[in-house]
């Protein structure tokens, strides 16, 4: 026996297989999809939608996360600064407005501030922000603080301070003007009294123009819009939560196309469907369109491939097609290689010739073998070509992963997959 | 077996290149609409149902590589933006901004059923087609003006405010004070746009084989919309042609391109276009202000603190920081966008999906010109003409199944009617 199954190997092309390489890997094509050589894998939308409570878990894990780091950023409030005289030249409004910007975060303005706020000027620095509205002479400055009550109190005593320092700023100018011109009135003196009368006249109308000058070019600062509410600062909770539902749902269905076909069990006919797009799937009700197939292939042996979880069905469903086989005019036998008392047993009706020369083995014209996929008689099949092959699957049971390897080492045989319930 | 599948080769080879090349058609006409009321381009949703409808009808299906990739750089730097609330001082986010990011790249998880090289071919042809029907239209537009004829943007005079998409120059005079715009073909977002659309045009035109002539009237397109991005894909794209053995496909062409070097110099476009060589040296150059000035920009903020390198300043952020500086056409370039929004953790697993649907496309001058372009003179992340661009000629190919077009013997680069005719 074992020469002749060395012979059938040599023949058949294939060495001797256990039944466990119908367990290992998944080299399913996917017509001209997959790129050669490559193992295709089980469609991504499908394997998504196959693991539809790990996407709720994770988009409700996510959602957590994001909500418990997000918030607690305290408060914004912003206040909006106006320049009243910077005059229509637009570069000149924005010179003056990105000045402003700046000025908002100097020194002066927040050490003024602090002091109105019992506070060091250290502390409000990092939480001063300023931004100059483009094409506009407005410009905004926002303070965060620990809550909206304080955060506005903050901002509204920039603004004041910015306002306050500008105007110390023209009020230092004419004092130094002044203080300028009384030291050039009275220590450049001259001798002849008459030039020194003009000199006068001349110092008194020159600073007098300049103290026009620095007062009409000195453009006002007004607070336009001071803040009387805030809001919250950085992320919200519930935008927070929303970033980490978005993030934990996608993680999720990272993992459920990683994890493909493990620990997957086989489920609906449209769940299979959309996993195995191009598996021919019936019904245990479909006795009859798989006796049509083997009566319309001329084809000598069927075999019932038992998936895990499914040898029950397997059996009846096996007798059911065979009275449907002798229904068209055909003589049947039917196995159980389950009952054979030997593995070698199971294997004489599996081998090759067996399959090939069903009458002058059984003497009849079908056989129907059922064979269940763990034993490693069912090597026997994988690569064949010369019989038809049903390969019955039972919903809620059978894991995914020994369907997808079923269908992938028996490709040869056209298998038909036969869900159960 | 879905519908594609169940015709002939060369049928669903022209199936096939017609889906693809009527995508970029779609990218020419569409790129100046916006979904009614809102800054976001209609390319944008018009894509992803083009997208649909092409995975119903089997024409193309979800890779499973990028699928991956993408489910992980989304879900990553979604995650990571609370985390960014709470460890990072002074965030900006904008959860539209990464909602943008990942709605621009979604289509790129596809991958075309069909992907042989004479498909490809075949594509290529159409769209250097598409593109002389762009070109004729773009020199149209610089000819009517030099014969008296002042430009009008007849787009804004039709079509309605709302569907009209906003924040890009849509055309400016070719010099400071004259009466001659940039070309934009009228339909164009920007003279740049028009430019790279082109620049592919002739890549294409090239490995398509076509006529001598088409690629002058190509060119000359190029020239009329005195814009720098289509000739820095086409350099690029020249440089690989010429470091392969396809070389030997461009001595065809020696004679025209020399011609069309020696009119285009010798006219006020051509010494434009060259003058943008070496503009970068200037601070207010849109080269520099696209490729240096955003990094000094940047820069100093980006490195403050150590949980912004790590975690990114926000989505958005980057933006907002370079349109705070009012510096008129500061541009944000991807890497930026990348690693200053999201970080060194978040941003690199992003970058290895962007940089995924640059890789293992059917031609190495497509891929390294647009990456060259993307990464560093356009912002290529989240602007969905840009982007889509990438899609059309590399991505929705990649895996390539064939060998690599430019190291294919040259016998097998003749003209793609002949690729095709051959097979059936």
């Amino acid at each position: 026996m074992t020469a002749e199954a060395d012979q059938v190997n040599a023949r058949g092309g294939a060495s001797i297989a256990t039944g466990r390489e119908l367990q290992r890997g998944s080299r399913q094509r996917l017509g001209s999809s997959g790129r050669q050589g490559v193992t295709p894998a089980l469609p991504v939308p499908a394997a998504v939608m196959a693991r539809l409570p790990w996407l709720l878990v994770g988009a409700l894990a996510g959602g957590l996360l994001g909500g418990v780091l997000a918030g607690g950023s305290g408060s914004v409030a912003t206040s909006t600064l106006q320049v009243t005289n910077g005059g229509a030249d637009s570069a000149r409004v924005r010179q003056v407005a990105q000045t402003l910007q700046q000025l908002v975060k100097s020194s002066p303005v927040l050490e003024s501030a602090a002091r109105a706020r019992n506070m060091s000027a250290t502390d409000l620095s990092g939480r001063v922000t300023s931004s100059w509205v483009t094409e506009s002479d407005l410009v905004t400055v926002s303070v965060t603080g620990v809550d909206g009550p304080t955060a506005v109190a903050d901002v509204n005593a920039v603004a004041e301070a910015a306002v306050g320092v500008t105007r110390a700023n023209v009020r230092a100018r004419l004092s130094q003007l002044r203080v300028d011109a009384n030291r050039l009135l009275t220590k450049e003196t001259l001798a002849n009294k008459d030039a020194e009368s003009a000199r006068r006249t001349a110092i008194g109308a020159a600073l007098a123009a300049r103290q026009d000058s620095v007062s009409a070019d000195t453009e006002g600062i007004v607070i336009a819009d001071p803040a009387v509410s805030a809001v919250t600062a950085g992320l919200s909770r519930s935008t927070g939560a929303v970033a980490g539902l978005l993030g934990g749902l996608l993680l999720a269905m990272l993992l459920a196309v990683l994890a493909g076909a493990r620990a997957l069990r086989v489920g609906s006919g449209r769940q299979v469907h959309a996993l195995l797009p191009h598996a021919d799937l019936s019904t245990t009700g479909d006795a009859a369109k798989v006796a049509g197939h083997v009566v319309e292939s001329g084809t000598s042996c069927l075999a019932i491939v038992s998936l895990p979880g499914a040898h029950d069905v397997s059996a009846s469903f096996a007798m059911d097609v065979a009275d449907f086989v002798k229904g068209h005019g055909r003589s049947v036998t039917v196995i159980d290689t389950s009952s054979l008392p030997t593995e070698q047993a199971r294997r004489d009706v599996l081998r090759y010739d067996a399959r090939t020369n069903v009458r002058d083995t059984y003497g009849t014209d079908v056989l129907v073998a059922v064979v269940d996929s763990e034993e490693d008689a069912c090597g026997m099949l994988v690569g064949q070509s010369n019989l038809r092959a049903a390969l019955v699957a039972r919903q809620r049971r059978t894991p995914m992963k020994a369907l997808v390897a079923a269908l992938s080492s028996l490709d040869g045989a056209e298998p038909v997959v036969i869900l159960a319930r | 077996m879905n519908a594609v599948e169940r015709l002939e080769p060369d049928a669903q080879g022209a199936m096939t290149a017609r889906w693809v090349a009527g995508l970029f058609v779609m990218c020419i006409l569409l790129q100046r609409f916006a979904i009614p009321g809102t800054p976001v381009a209609l390319l944008l949703p018009a894509i992803v149902v083009w997208g649909v409808v092409a995975w119903r009808r089997g024409v193309v299906v979800v890779d499973q590589t990028r699928a991956m990739l993408w489910l992980a750089a989304f879900g990553v730097t979604a995650l990571v933006i609370p985390v960014q609330a709470r460890f990072v001082q002074g965030t900006f986010i904008s959860i539209t901004s990464w909602g943008l990011f990942m709605a621009v790249w979604s289509p790129f998880v596809l991958r075309l059923v069909d992907r042989r090289m004479s498909t490809y071919l075949r594509m290529l042809h159409a769209v250097s087609t598409a593109c002389t029907w762009l070109a004729v239209v773009t020199i149209s537009m610089t000819v009517s003006q030099l014969a008296g004829v002042p430009y009008v943007d007849w787009f804004a005079k039709i079509v309605p405010n709302a569907l009209e998409l906003r924040g890009f120059v849509i055309t400016y005079p070719i010099s400071y004070g004259g009466t001659i715009y940039r070309s934009n073909a009228w339909i164009g977002l920007e003279p740049s746009m028009i430019s790279a659309q082109l620049g592919l045009g002739v890549l294409a035109a090239l490995y398509a084989r076509r006529s001598p002539w088409l690629l002058g009237v190509l060119v000359l397109g190029l020239v009329c919309t005195s814009s720098g991005s289509g000739f820095a894909i086409l350099t690029v794209g020249l440089v690989v042609l010429l470091v392969h053995p396809s070389r030997r496909w461009l001595r065809r062409y020696a004679p025209i391109a020399v011609g069309a070097v020696l009119l285009g110099l010798s006219t006020s476009l051509g010494a434009l276009v060259v003058g943008r060589v070496t503009e970068f040296q200037s601070s207010q150059s849109s080269t520099s202000l696209r490729a240096i000035e955003p990094y000094r920009v940047l820069w100093p903020t980006w490195v403050q603190n150590v949980p912004g390198v790590l975690l990114g300043h926000g989505p958005g952020s980057s933006q907002d920081l370079a349109s705070n500086t009012n510096t008129l056409g500061l541009l944000v370039p991807s890497p930026i966008k990348v690693f200053f929004d999201y970080g060194l953790v978040a941003g690199t697993v992003l970058a290895v999906f962007l940089f995924t649907c640059y890789a293992a496309g059917p031609s190495r001058g497509f891929a390294v010109g647009l990456l060259v372009s993307l990464w560093l003179l356009q912002p290529g992340t989240t602007t969905t003409l840009i982007v889509s661009q990438v899609l059309v000629f590399v991505t929705l190919w990649s895996p390539r199944i064939d060998t690599l077009l430019e190291l294919r013997p040259a016998q097998s680069s003749r003209p793609a009617r002949e690729l095709s005719g051959a097979r059936a």
